[in-house]
């Protein structure tokens, strides 16, 4: 009771020297937030930036000019899907014959089906997801499963007399492109049921395919025929573009090419432009302010001490006065030290609240700066204190100013 | 003087410490905050400069709807940055470009004359008729289907049969003659496809043409009669004959680069060459940029030069594979005016080739193959008669750029100042400025917060510096006066001791600045290539390596795989990095001589200050 009394007493008793404090306080406090919320905001940005700019990466050909009508191989299309990526989009492509007879010499020319196979319909250019309709027992997850299903344009539907839940029974044959041309590979008969329509549409890479099945059916149905499955595009999102090195890295071991020359179907270009200009900019700026973090947090050490000693000075005679009563080293510089921490506690909380209006700082963000900033002050104010209480008390009372 | 100033000081070690390291400590974050300052809003700029905003506009246009333009749009309104355009194709025939687009194969068109043997006036019956004169003939020679290896070149005398499978019957008597577009079917029989028409479109998107799509014509006595019908025929003929030798190349003319959705997405950019520059746009240059497919295909480089006569417009028109810019695939344009002319070219000049492109993804994008971009201004021909296609704007052929940031104030200013825009669907697209921007800008303000305090900080140093090293030495000054000092000798001995340590700290601090700063700028030129294997990549074969983006001194991000960063303008990076190191180095001497500067003009008014008490009144205790 009687510390706090003597706090007290500090504190009002010369209430210049109380305000000096509290705003000198506020100033530091002010300074240690701005830096270390510039530091959080920076990081902030770049952790949300994967977020507002994806990195997409995409299977092409070795010369970078196709990047559909690939072939591309499932071993590849394997090790690049187990990598931290998501948003796999990847088509493949196939014919059939449903009314059209095979040619009489058994050489297929394409049929009178086209058939593409996706995993989504965002990877079929020419399908809007939201033009679809679906039977009532299927939703557009069907094309991730490796059921018998597809979805048929209404072009098609027209032309051929089918519709919602019809079967489909037709031979089907995969589609491997290359530079010479177009090779057909039987897979036998295949069991389709309808489960959606979607409107044909012409965009300029191509119209909507007569049926599009789930890619995994159709992988499925060519390895059961023992023939080699190949994806005719290929794109995925990485899940962290600041790890696009570790990401980039992995490619070579699991054979993709740079862009160069030639027509394999192995070179990846990864979509990053937007992302790694941004990217290293924040990344510069957050090395710089996390360069100077220690330094800063010295220099606010330095100043609390500075101020603390300059602002207590005055106090000395009254500690040399108590001293010569009798009063102990230890409970003086007690009450200073908490008269010290209390009055820049306030100054702190002041300039947090100010700060929080302008720079809208969290709350927990601003509490764990406050407590930061009393670290320093505590530090601080025990140095000055130190240099504070080294003096003789009666050369001091003796000394006339 | 000097040493005797200097002794006083050392007098005080530890106060003189103290205030070294201030002063350096300041000053070094007063240089800090500076840089940072200057370092984010370079930053700032350079980020929004990747930045674009641009907005595409779509008319969902309803049956009787007229088609409108995005050019009404245009308000008086300085934000816009490129205005409203709506942009056709052009198309240029020039017999000496190839087209890349080898996939194209020929419908089966056979233009001839022929007698019937029978009459019939029934659809969907087959009538023998008898070839009489050939005027044209192409298929698909290449293909295996059954259909394409029975059908052959119509030869006179050749006794064919036609069925009206589609359109108006004609009534075929034997004994006349009539001229039609035969097309071979599956059942070895050939139907009417469309004899000569136009699509032609005015400048407001009505028809001119009257629309009617005649199949067989009669060839009556005035026929071949100058002003009749056989000579719209044989334009009809020599459409399809000059289509055969010479593709249609779509010709893009646009304001800028930046309204063109696939280079505003970065799905397009330029791998050779250099862009055509807004000057060129504005005035209008003869210069144009091919893709790169397009260029290879003709063996062109930058630098050539090619002829492109221009003679008809698109509008609203997308190439795909099965409609594509030859005419006769599908008919859905023909080069035949209202008056059955074939469309003369409107605009013929040579273009230098600036640059090439490429695409990174074929998206459905306005850069179909082998589009040819021209700045808007160089075709100084209308083209308001020759428009042969013309449908609602749909995202890709219509745009405009306005200043990024600005997206919610600007629309509403559109559509107070431009009611049609309420019958249009406008889509923003900024790449995600607005998301990135906001944290970026609460930097520089965070960065202007910390150089003001920076400034108080060096501002209160130096204070508490002079006061407890001049204004608590006023006695000191009196003595010496009383002594016989001149006034200057004074000044010497007051301040000189301090300026020295003033000096030295805050050259320690303007060092430590550097010397970090200095630091971190030897990273910002060390910038990987695009196919740079060891600057920043971890070793493949050292599985303990720590990755590049965990290593503290590594900032960048490898080029690898980033088709884009070909032919990144590293010089330009490294002009922008020299220039930024210029004027770090002029912040790292002047800060410290501003220091230097606010401390010797206030150490010496309150030296002055002292100088003006008379000695006997503070000696004296008064």
């Amino acid at each position: 009771m009687f510390t706090l009394t003597r706090i007290k007493y500090q504190l009002f008793r010369l209430p210049g020297r109380t305000v000096l404090l509290l705003l000198a306080a506020m100033v530091f406090l002010t300074s240690l937030e701005v830096y270390l919320i510039n530091l959080h905001t920076c990081q902030a940005a770049l952790d949300s930036l994967a977020e507002n700019i994806p990195v997409t990466a995409r299977v092409v050909n070795r010369n970078g000019t196709k990047h559909n009508r690939l072939a591309i191989d499932a071993e590849l299309f394997d090790a690049l899907t187990a990598q931290n990526v998501h948003n796999v989009l990847c088509t493949a492509n196939a014919a059939g014959a449903l009314r059209e007879p095979v040619q009489t010499d058994e050489q297929f020319a394409g049929g009178d089906t086209s058939i593409t196979a996706a995993n989504h319909f965002s990877a079929v250019p020419a399908v809007s997801a939201g033009t679809v309709s679906f039977a009532e027992e299927a939703d557009r997850s069907f094309l991730t499963g490796t059921e018998g299903l597809c979805g048929i344009s209404e072009k098609y539907a027209e032309q051929m007399k089918v519709t919602l839940g019809n079967e489909l029974t037709l031979p089907v044959y995969t589609v491997h492109y290359s530079p010479v041309g177009v090779r057909y590979i039987p897979i036998g008969e295949q069991n389709l049921r309808i489960v959606c329509t979607y409107p044909y549409t012409e965009t300029n890479i191509g119209h909507s395919p007569d049926i599009i099945v789930p890619a995994a059916w159709l992988r499925a149905k060519t390895e059961q025929a023992g023939e080699p499955f190949v994806y005719s595009s290929l794109s995925v999102v990485l899940d962290d573009p600041l790890r696009l090195a570790s990401f980039k890295n992995k490619l070579a071991p699991l054979g993709f090419m740079h862009v160069s020359e030639g027509d394999a179907c192995d070179a990846i270009s990864v979509e990053d432009e937007m992302f790694i200009k941004t990217a290293e900019e924040l990344l510069e700026h957050l090395r710089l302010y996390k360069i100077f973090r220690i330094p800063f947090f010295v220099l606010i050490v330095l100043l609390v001490m500075l101020t603390v000693f300059l602002v207590m000075k005055s106090s000395r005679r009254d500690i040399a006065i108590a001293r010569s009563l009798g009063e102990p080293k230890r409970q003086i510089a007690v009450v200073q030290f908490l008269s010290a921490m209390l009055t820049q506690l306030a100054g702190g909380i002041v300039a947090n609240g100010i700060l929080t209006i302008i720079i809208h700082t969290s709350l927990r963000e601003s509490q764990g700066i406050l407590l930061v900033y009393l670290l320093c002050a505590a530090i601080g104010t025990v140095f000055a204190l130190a240099g504070l209480m080294r003096f003789d008390t009666l050369a001091l009372l003796g000394k006339a100013d | 003087m000097f040493i005797m100033s200097v002794k006083q000081l050392l007098r005080k070690p530890g106060r003189m410490f103290l205030f070294f390291s201030l002063l350096a400590s300041s000053t070094a974050l007063l240089i800090f905050a500076i840089v940072s300052m200057v370092a984010c809003g370079q930053r700032i700029d350079i980020v929004e400069s990747q930045f674009t905003t641009i907005a595409t506009v779509t008319q969902n246009a309803e049956p009787g709807d007229g088609i409108l333009k995005a050019e009404i749009l245009e308000f008086d309104s300085p934000d816009y940055i490129v205005p409203p355009e709506t942009r056709p194709f052009l198309l240029a025939y020039n017999p000496q470009l190839y087209t890349t687009n080898i996939q194209y194969t020929a419908d089966s068109i056979h233009i001839v004359e022929f007698s019937p043997l029978e009459s019939e006036q029934m659809s969907n019956n087959s009538v023998p008729v008898k070839i009489e004169k050939i005027y044209y003939n192409d298929y698909d020679r290449t293909s295996n289907t059954i259909n394409n290896l029975m059908e052959k070149d119509l030869e006179p005398g050749d006794i064919i049969s036609i069925r009206q499978e589609q359109g108006p019957v004609t009534l075929l008597e034997p004994g006349k003659r009539y001229i039609a577009n035969l097309s071979y079917n599956q059942q070895d029989e050939y139907s009417p496809y469309f004899g000569p028409f136009s699509t032609q479109y005015d400048a407001q998107g009505h028809q001119i043409s009257d629309g009617g799509r005649p199949r067989i014509e009669e060839v009556t006595k005035d026929f071949w009669l100058p002003g009749g019908r056989g000579e719209i025929w044989m334009n009809w003929v020599e459409a399809h004959q000059w289509e055969k030798n010479t593709t249609a190349l779509p010709v893009l003319p646009t304001n800028s680069l930046n309204v063109l959705p696939s280079f505003h997405s970065k799905n397009a950019y330029i791998n050779d060459g250099r862009e055509i520059t807004q000057e060129e746009f504005a005035g209008g240059a003869k210069v144009c940029m091919l893709p790169q497919s397009l260029m290879s295909r003709n063996i062109l480089s930058i630098g050539d030069k090619i002829r492109l006569p221009l003679r008809c417009a698109l509008y609203g028109y997308v190439p795909n594979g099965y409609k594509t810019l030859n005419f006769n695939c599908g008919y859905f344009f023909t080069p035949l005016d209202a008056n059955g002319d074939l469309y003369e070219p409107f605009w013929e000049e040579e273009y230098e080739i600036v640059g090439s492109y490429k695409q990174l993804s074929e998206e459905n994008n306005e850069l179909t193959y082998d589009v040819i971009i021209v700045p808007r201004q160089s075709v100084e021909a209308t083209w308001d008669d020759c428009i042969a296609y013309y449908e609602p704007m749909n995202g890709l052929n219509a745009s405009f750029q306005i200043p990024n940031g600005k997206i919610a104030e600007f629309n509403a200013s559109l559509h107070f100042a431009a009611p049609a825009a309420s019958k249009l669907e406008i889509t923003y697209h900024d790449n995600g400025y607005e998301n990135i921007m906001s944290s970026l800008l609460n930097t520089r303000l965070s960065s202007m917060l910390l150089l003001s305090v920076g400034c108080i900080a060096i501002v209160v140093v130096i204070i508490l510096l002079l006061y407890f090293f001049v204004v608590r030495e006023k006695r000191r000054t009196a003595i010496e006066r009383s002594l016989g000092m001149t006034r200057v000798q004074c000044y010497i001995s007051s301040l000189s001791g301090i300026f020295l340590l003033a000096l030295l700290a805050v050259a320690t601090g303007s060092g430590i600045g550097w010397t970090v700063m200095h630091t971190v700028m030897e990273f910002q030129l060390q910038k990987p290539s695009a196919f740079s294997l060891s600057s920043t990549a971890a070793d493949e074969n050292d599985e303990s390596a720590i990755p590049a983006e965990e290593r503290e001194d590594i900032a960048y991000f490898s080029r690898e795989y980033s088709l884009w960063a070909e032919n990144e303008q590293f010089e330009t990076t490294l002009e922008l990095d020299t220039e930024a190191v210029s004027i770090h180095n002029r912040i790292y001497y002047a800060t410290p001589l501003l220091v230097l500067f606010i401390f010797t003009t206030l150490a010496f008014i309150l030296t002055r200050k002292n100088l003006s008490i008379e000695p006997i009144t503070l000696l004296g205790g008064g």
